[in-house]
C-alpha cells in the first residue's frame, strides 16, 4: 500500500495533471499499467528502444531488469524525451552507459554506496529521540539488546568492525545462544503487541521461529560462522530498509530523483541529510506514517525551501508553476497538533515563518538554560555529594510525600503551550541540532558564518557535506572569494587546519576551492555521545520542563554526558511518573529523583534494586 | 470399583492428558534446534516445523482476541523483513474450537532470505493446561488451515 500511494505522489509530481485521488483510481483500475509500459519491445536496428514502446520514466526504467544495450537505449531517449529528465542539469541526469552507476545500493562505484550509508548514518545520529528509540528497539529485538544509544546505533552501520563486534556478542558460538537471546528480546519488546494480550506476544515472538527456520541453512552456507549468517540474514535487510527509506525520502522531495545519477544520486541523499534542516521530521514523518506522513508536511515552509534549495544545489530547471501547484495539490497546509501560541509573538506557532521559529526556539530554550543553571541545581548538586546513602534514602521518601500532597491538586498539561510546535522549532534548527552534531563546534561556527555569508541567504553550497573526511567549499565568483578571505580573517581561529587548493586546472570555473579539517572517528563518537545528550536535553527545554532539565544536569555532572544519557533513557518513564506526581511548575522532584538515583548506583546498587525501591516508595500512591 | 481404586484411575488419567500436547507426527525427523526453537523436517513431503513453547493460556484464544491480532498483521509484515521474512502475507485464518482446546491457525507465504515463496501455517494452541506455538513451513505446496492436522496431532 505505502508503494502504491508512493507511486501515485510520483505520479501527482511528475504529470502535474490529475489529483493524488484520480491518479490511485486510474492506478487501481489498470494496476498492470506501470510494468506494462515498462517492457522492452524489440530493438530498433541501431539497437535503440523506442521510449515510448518501453519505459516512459526514468524511474520504470531503473526498475526493469533489461539487457544493457537496451538500458542505453531507452535510458538515451528518456534523459531525451522525458520532462521530468529535461528539468535536470547534464552532469546530473542518468549515466546511460551503465545502470550501475545511477543506483545506491550495489553501485558499480563503491565509494557512492558507502558515501550514501555515512550520510544515513548522519540521519540516524540527527534524528529525534522517538526515532533512535525505534531504530534501538529494533536493533535490540534483532541483537539481544547489543546497541542501545544513538551513537552505538550510528557506529553499528557504518563501522562494520563494530557491527561485527556486536553480532559476535549475539551470535556468540553457537546459533543455539543466538536464538536464545533473540528469543528472550522479542518476548519483551514489542510493546504493541500488548494490544492482543499474550496472543499478541506469541504472534510477533513467533518470528524467532522464521528465524530459527532459516538461519541454521544460512550458517551451513557460510561454513558455520554465525555471525556471517547474522550478517546476510539481519543486518543487511535493516541497513537496506534504511538506504529505501531515505531514497523514498528524496524521490517524494523531488521528482526529479529517479533522473539522476549515482553521483548527484548520493548528494541528494547527503544533502537531504546534511542541508536539509529538518531531516527528523520528515524521516520520522514517513517512518512513522509512510508516504501520508510526508504528504502531510509537503506544505510546510521546510519542505518549500528544501525543495528551491535543492533546484538551485543541482542545475535544474524550475518547474512550471501548475505543476508545482499540482505537487501540493491533494492536502492543505496541516495544523500543527497542538496550535501553540508564542509568549512573545502572540501568534500561532504553525502560521510563523522560519526565521521566527527559529527566534522563538532560541529565546525559549535561553530561558529554559537561564532557569535551570539557578540555585536550585547548584543546591541539589551540593546536596547530593553531601549526603550518604542513607540520607538519600530519605530523598525518596520525600518525593514521595511530595507526590502524596500533588494528587490532590493534579492539573492534568503542565505547559499546554510548549508542545509540539516550539519542539519542531528547536529540531529544525541547522546550528543546534545538524551541524554541531557532524561536525564540532568549531566548524559549525564556520559553517554558519558560511551561510550567512551567502548571497540570498542561500551561503556557500559545501561540496562534501557531512561525511567523515575532508569537506570542500567550492569558491566559484570573486565576491564569494572576497567575503572568504574577510571571513578568514574575522575566523582565524576557525581555519587552523583548512587550506586553499590551488591545483585547479586554469579553465575550471572553480575560483578556489578550501578544504576544512577532518573530524577523526573518535572524536566524532565523543560528539555524537555530547549530540544525544543535547538532543534529549534540547527537547525538554523546549517544552519547558525545567524540572527534567535540572534532573539530566545532575546526571550529566554525575556521570558525564554518556553517563547521562543511559541513566536518563533507563530511568525514563520513572522521571515522567515523577513528573505527573508533582505540583504544577514543580523545578526539583526530578532533579531529586536523579540525586536518588545517582547517589543508589555510586554505592553500588542495580538498577533493578533502585527501581524497585522506588516502585516501592510510590506504591502507595496509585 | 472401590472409590479409592476411582480416584487413583481418575488421577491416572488425568495425568495422561496433561502428559500430551500437539506434537509432530512420527514421519518427521528432529534437526538442529535453534534456542527454544525446535526444528523438524518432513523430506517426503517437503516440511519443516518448528515447535517453541508458549505463555499462551486457553483464554488467550479467543475472537475477541483474534480481532485484535489482525492489527499486528501490518507489525509484523515491517519486522518480518528483519528477520529475513520478506513481504509477510497472510492469507486465511480460523479459530477452531473442539473439546477444551483452542487452536489458531493461520496460513500465508512470505519471501525468505534467498528471496524464493515460502508458505506457512502458524499454529497457535492452547488447552486448560498447556500450549505451544507452531510454525509449518514449505518451499513447494501451499497449506490449506486443515492441513495442520496431517503433520500434528495431539
Amino acid at each position: 500500500m505505502k508503494n502504491l500511494l508512493l507511486l501515485t505522489i510520483i505520479i501527482a509530481f511528475g504529470t502535474g495533471t490529475l489529483s493524488a485521488s484520480e491518479e490511485l483510481d486510474l492506478y487501481l483500475k489498470n494496476p498492470a499499467t506501470e510494468k506494462q509500459a515498462c517492457v522492452p519491445s524489440e530493438a530498433s536496428k541501431d539497437g535503440r528502444v523506442p521510449a515510448a514502446d518501453a519505459c516512459d520514466t526514468a524511474r520504470e526504467l531503473m526498475s526493469l531488469n533489461v539487457a544493457s544495450n537496451q538500458f542505453q537505449g531507452i535510458c538515451q531517449s528518456i534523459v531525451k524525451n522525458d520532462p521530468v529528465c529535461k528539468k535536470l542539469d547534464p552532469s546530473k541526469q542518468l549515466t546511460c552507459s551503465s545502470k550501475g552507476l545511477n543506483t545506491l545500493e550495489n553501485s558499480a562505484n563503491a565509494q557512492i554506496g558507502q558515501r550514501a550509508l555515512a550520510c544515513i548514518k548522519g540521519f540516524v545520529v540527527d534524528s529525534m529521540v522517538e526515532l533512535v528509540k525505534f531504530l534501538g528497539e529494533m536493533i535490540k529485538l534483532l541483537y539481544n539488546g547489543a546497541v542501545n544509544n544513538a551513537a552505538d546505533i550510528a557506529r553499528f552501520f557504518y563501522d562494520p568492525a563494530y557491527a561485527a563486534q556486536v553480532m559476535g556478542r549475539a551470535g556468540s558460538a553457537t546459533a543455539s545462544a543466538v536464538g536464545k537471546g533473540a528469543q528472550a528480546t522479542a518476548k519483551a519488546a514489542p510493546a504493541v503487541a500488548r494490544k492482543a494480550g499474550n496472543l499478541g506476544e506469541a504472534f510477533i515472538k513467533n518470528s524467532i521461529q522464521y528465524v530459527g527456520r532459516d538461519l541454521p541453512k544460512s550458517v551451513r552456507k557460510h561454513n558455520g560462522n554465525v555471525m556471517a549468517a547474522l550478517d546476510e540474514t539481519l543486518r543487511r535487510p535493516l541497513t537496506k530498509f534504511l538506504l529505501d527509506s531515505t531514497e523514498a525520502v528524496a524521490r517524494f522531495l523531488q521528482p526529479e530523483y529517479d533522473c539522476m545519477n549515482g553521483v548527484a544520486k548520493v548528494n541528494t541523499v547527503c544533502r537531504l541529510f546534511g542541508e536539509l534542516v529538518m531531516p527528523p521530521t520528515i524521516i520520522f514523518a514517513f517512518m512513522k506514517y509512510g508516504v501520508n506522513g510526508l504528504k502531510a508536511i509537503a506544505n510546510t515552509p521546510k519542505v518549500k525551501r528544501f525543495r528551491s534549495n535543492f533546484v538551485a544545489l543541482n542545475g535544474a530547471k524550475k518547474a512550471p508553476p501548475a505543476a508545482r501547484q499540482t505537487v501540493s495539490a491533494p492536502k492543505p497546509a496541516p495544523k500543527p497538533a497542538v496550535v501553540v501560541r508564542a509568549e512573545s509573538a502572540k501568534k500561532p506557532v504553525g502560521k510563523m515563518k522560519d526565521t521566527e521559529l527559529t527566534e522563538l526556539a532560541r529565546t525559549e530554550r535561553a530561558e529554559a538554560r537561564r532557569i535551570a543553571a539557578t540555585e536550585d541545581q547548584v543546591k541539589i548538586t551540593q546536596d547530593l555529594n553531601a549526603k550518604s546513602l542513607q540520607e538519600s534514602e530519605q530523598i525518596l521518601s520525600g518525593l514521595r510525600e511530595r507526590a502524596v500532597i500533588a494528587r490532590g491538586i493534579e492539573t492534568g498539561k503542565k505547559f499546554p503551550e510548549v508542545e509540539d510546535g516550539i519542539l519542531k522549532a528547536s529540531a529544525q534548527n541547522p546550528v543546534e541540532v545538524n551541524l554541531s552534531i557532524m561536525a564540532g563546534e568549531d566548524v559549525t561556527k564556520l559553517d554558519e558564518a558560511l551561510r550567512a555569508l551567502g548571497a540570498n541567504g542561500d551561503g556557500f553550497p559545501l561540496e562534501s557535506y557531512p561525511p567523515q573526511g575532508l569537506r570542500t567549499i567550492k569558491i566559484t565568483s570573486p565576491a564569494q572569494a572576497k567575503k572568504l578571505q574577510e571571513l578568514m580573517k574575522q575566523h582565524s581561529d576557525l581555519f587552523v587546519s583548512a587550506k586553499i587548493k590551488t591545483d585547479l586546472p586554469p579553465a575550471s570555473s572553480v575560483l578556489a576551492s578550501i578544504q576544512l579539517p577532518a573530524v577523526d572517528n573518535a572524536a566524532m563518537m565523543k560528539m555524537m555521545e555530547k549530540s544525544q545528550f543535547d538532543t534529549i536535553l534540547l527537547k525538554v527545554e523546549a517544552e519547558k520542563r525545567i524540572g527534567t532539565a535540572t534532573a539530566l544536569k545532575v546526571l550529566e555532572q554525575n556521570g558525564g554526558v554518556k553517563g547521562a544519557t543511559q541513566t536518563y533513557q533507563k530511568y525514563e518513564n520513572t522521571f515522567k511518573m515523577i513528573r505527573g506526581r508533582s505540583p504544577a511548575n514543580d523545578k526539583t522532584s526530578e532533579a531529586y529523583l536523579a540525586a536518588f538515583i545517582v547517589k543508589q548506583k555510586k554505592a553500588g546498587v542495580s538498577d533493578d534494586v533502585i527501581k524497585k525501591k522506588i516502585d516501592e516508595a510510590f506504591d502507595g500512591c496509585k | 470399583m472401590k472409590f479409592r481404586q476411582l480416584s487413583l484411575l481418575l488421577a491416572v488419567f488425568l495425568v495422561a492428558q496433561s502428559a500430551f500436547a500437539l506434537s509432530p507426527t512420527a514421519e518427521f525427523e528432529k534437526k538442529e534446534d535453534f534456542g527454544e526453537v525446535k526444528n523438524f523436517r518432513h523430506s517426503k513431503q517437503d516440511v519443516d516445523l518448528s515447535v517453541m513453547d508458549s505463555d499462551l493460556k486457553y483464554a488467550d484464544l479467543s475472537q475477541k482476541n483474534v480481532n485484535e491480532l489482525k492489527d499486528l498483521f501490518e507489525t509484523k509484515k515491517e519486522y518480518g523483513k528483519f528477520f529475513g521474512f520478506k513481504d509477510w502475507t497472510p492469507k486465511e485464518h480460523k479459530l477452531v474450537e473442539e473439546k477444551s482446546q483452542r487452536i489458531l491457525l493461520l496460513s500465508g507465504n512470505y519471501k525468505n532470505s534467498d528471496n524464493k515463496t515460502v508458505h506457512f501455517l502458524e499454529v497457535y494452541w492452547a488447552d486448560k493446561t498447556k500450549s505451544g506455538q507452531y510454525l509449518l513451513t514449505s518451499d513447494t505446496k501451499e497449506f490449506k488451515l486443515d492441513h495442520y492436522k496431517d503433520y500434528l496431532k495431539l
